[in-house]
């Protein structure tokens, strides 16, 4: 570890003799556990002048030896699509996370492997805002333009909230946590009563599409970041605009307000530009390395005092993601990871800040052991995934790769993706797929898919079609595409091919992975 | 075959928007979207800086990386375009783009984003060149016609310069010989890097 100074542990060590006590009981609970769970945060590269003297650890996609030592795999697997919004609780012992697969998924952390302990599939969109109420029995998830409350113990929905035009992509909760903010792309912020199920003010002003939302530390004021390039004050109670608190100039993608006493905000920007100002002045407090690319989230771990912010950079000829540890307080340097297989979106602080649970273009969530550094990461699925493969010949077969794997799979399992499987659709009734959650204009549809109704469906549009459904809005107006891929669709839906591989001895499981 | 690009020198912009109003005008574009943009950076603070602000047509475009459906695609002359067909509206685009290209509409279909716009250097989109589908959904196919964005073509300080990669940025170094580096030419290095201007 670079300069790491056993007499000196630095920063980490506080002077309180009661928190001195605190830690080393924790320290030495935590060498009781499995090799995972043996961290402790290293103070060392920040000590040496920051993350310019120490190596960036990389994943290694090439292998199963990159796959964390410990005795189980603390990856998330189980959403169908890539993941874009996760929260664990302050104990750390549950997760939330949302994904493209139009599911939020609730995690038992302290089971090994975690396990999933309820999906909620209501949505009728991407989920891409998640937090989980600090009461420990609450939930949201905000998919497409609602908003759901969710009863984690019983799995219900408590309220459904539903204002927004379009996609909301941020979600906070006032401090007493009775208020919820939602930040949308309709440009809006709005404000939820998440004790009586009233709306409450709409904040109107910015002139782009809102990215992020926080509150004051004593609730009495809300911030919102925007695309427009300003961050903005407003007074939750009312709702009243109070100013543009920082004129950033190009879009702002994820922004936060920090623990301590001080009201700071920090945010991060497209042109790969990070700063921390001051909530109540909008003065600079500190601006961070310029990066090469866009910053897109943030998390914060208040003990022992973390920030971290991911993105991504060009390399090559690709991108890679990265994310950067950082100590509240001085803003020196602590660790830096790079991701090889592109954008992290969203991200969150595991036990002591010694993990960050991150999703990127993958359906998993994977963790990176911040500390100390280990030279390889778990990585999961394969590469090229299954919807950026380019080297396929049939011309049918690539459509459906690149057009529609995302979010369908051709196998008895659906795989959690965000439409139903299309094993064996042709001769199937629309919106009968039993346990998926259809629109109801699928639902009470009389279409028979069939290769006529196929080619009607791309060839219209979706939403012209079947007005109402969840389905994208996506056309394949080249007709000779469109004949390939239901030549395709013809053979590959089936079933034979899954039967044969099931002769084989293969899962499920292992077959709908393959596509 | 030549390589488009955008070059912009920030120690010209004037903030006059004339840039913003000429792409709007030209390609239609809708109302609550505007293609091309002009940014102050450094808002009343030392160094502040406009800047005019639209897609650049990157080298190794990140856009292009990101969505997850293969909307993108680069022409010939290096052109970057989408279509809207294919267009989710996940947005992935619009996070990734460092300079804030990608626009959406305000409202979406079913709580999505709806169609994602942005500018296509006046060279329309994969409909038939200069056709009113092609017009309708990407605007004026200027390329085709042999003519250049009308942003640049009426910028009055030649802040905003378009075509060419290699002639744009010898224009760029007959300036900076005389004036010498001042701020840049903001986002070349981001956009095509390697290539310096």
């Amino acid at each position: 570890m670079p300069g790491k100074d056993k007499k000196n542990p630095g920063w980490f060590w506080p002077q309180s003799l009661q928190m001195r006590a605190l830690i080393f009981g924790l320290g030495a609970f935590l060498l009781m556990q499995p090799v995972w769970h043996g961290v402790e945060i290293d103070a060392g590269a920040a000590e040496n002048g920051g993350a310019a003297t120490a190596p960036v650890a990389k994943a290694d996609a090439s292998s199963d030896a990159s796959r964390p030592a410990g005795p189980f795999d603390p990856s998330l697997r189980g959403h169908g699509g890539p993941v874009h919004a996760i929260d664990l609780n302050e104990t750390k012992t549950r997760a939330l996370t949302g994904s493209f697969d139009y599911s939020s998924i609730l995690w038992d952390l302290s089971a090994k492997p975690p396990k999933q302990i309820r999906r909620f599939d209501k949505h009728d969109g991407w989920v891409k805002a998640v937090a989980l109420h600090p009461d420990g029995r609450r939930a949201l998830s905000a998919g497409g333009g609602a908003i759901w409350l969710w009863d984690t113990e019983s799995g219900e929905a408590l309220y459904q909230f539903r204002g927004h035009s379009a996609e909301i992509s941020a979600i906070a909760l006032s401090p007493d946590g009775r208020w919820a903010a939602s930040a949308s792309s309709d440009r809006t912020v709005r404000l939820w009563n998440l004790e009586t199920g009233k709306a409450g003010p709409v904040l109107k002003g910015h002139k782009g599409p809102v990215n992020a939302v926080a509150f004051s530390s004593d609730g009495k004021t809300l911030y919102s970041a925007s695309y427009d390039g300003t961050i903005r004050s407003w007074e939750s109670g009312s709702g009243k605009f109070k100013r543009i608190l920082y004129r950033h100039g190009l879009g702002i993608n994820t922004m936060a307000r920090l623990p301590g006493g001080k009201e700071l905000l920090v945010f991060g920007a497209l042109d790969g530009r990070a700063l921390v100002i001051d909530g109540t002045t909008g003065e600079r407090v500190h601006q961070f390395k310029e990066r090469q690319g866009p910053y897109l989230a943030n998390a914060i771990q208040e003990k022992p005092g973390l920030l971290a912010l991911s993105g991504f950079e060009k390399k090559g000829s690709g991108i890679a993601g990265f994310i950067h540890v950082f100590r509240l307080g001085d803003w020196a340097p602590i660790e830096e990871y790079e991701d090889p297989r592109g954008p992290i979106w969203a991200m969150d602080f595991g036990a002591i800040g010694a993990t960050i649970y991150y999703g990127g273009k993958d359906d998993d969530v994977t963790v990176w052991q911040v500390s100390p550094r280990r030279a390889f990461e778990t990585v999961s699925g394969p590469i090229p995934r299954r919807f950026e493969v380019k080297n396929i010949k049939d011309q049918g077969e690539l459509q459906f790769a690149r057009k529609c794997s995302l979010c369908h799979t051709l196998t008895s399992n659906g795989g959690n993706r965000a439409g139903p499987t299309l094993y064996r659709l042709f001769g199937r009734k629309a919106g009968t797929l039993p346990g998926y959650p259809y629109s109801d204009t699928l639902k009470n549809s009389d279409i028979v898919w069939s290769a006529e109704t196929i080619e009607l469906l791309f060839g219209l549009g979706p939403n012209h079609y079947l007005p109402g459904t969840k389905m994208p809005l996506q056309k394949i107006a080249d007709p000779k595409k469109r004949e390939a891929l239901i030549a395709y669709l013809k053979i590959a839906s089936d079933g034979e091919s899954e039967d044969k591989s099931r002769k084989d001895g293969k899962t499920g499981k292992e077959i709908s992975k393959e596509q | 075959m030549a390589r488009m690009k955008f070059l912009v020198d920030a120690e010209r912009c004037i903030e006059c928007n004339a840039c913003v109003t000429a792409c709007k005008n030209e390609n239609e574009i809708p109302w609550g979207i505007n293609r091309r943009r002009v940014v102050t950076i450094n808002d009343g603070k030392p160094g502040e800086r406009s800047i005019s602000v639209a897609c650049m047509h990157c080298s190794d475009a990140p856009c292009m990386a990101v969505c997850p459906v293969d909307v993108f695609y680069e022409t010939d002359e290096g052109v970057v375009l989408h279509s809207k067909d294919l267009c989710i509206g996940c947005g992935y685009c619009f996070y990734a783009c460092p300079f804030g290209a990608p626009q959406f509409p305000q409202v979406g279909n079913f709580g999505s984003r709806g169609k994602m716009d942005k500018c296509t250097f006046c060279n329309g989109g994969p409909e038939t060149d200069k056709s009113d589908a092609e017009f309708k959904k990407y605007g004026r196919n200027r390329l085709a016609e042999g003519k250049l964005p009308l942003c640049a073509e009426m910028c009055s300080t030649k802040a905003l310069l378009a075509g060419d990669g290699d002639v744009v940025s010898d224009i760029y170094r007959e300036r900076v010989v005389s004036r010498g580096f001042g701020s840049g030419a903001w986002g070349w290095g981001r956009a095509y890097p390697g290539q310096g201007a």
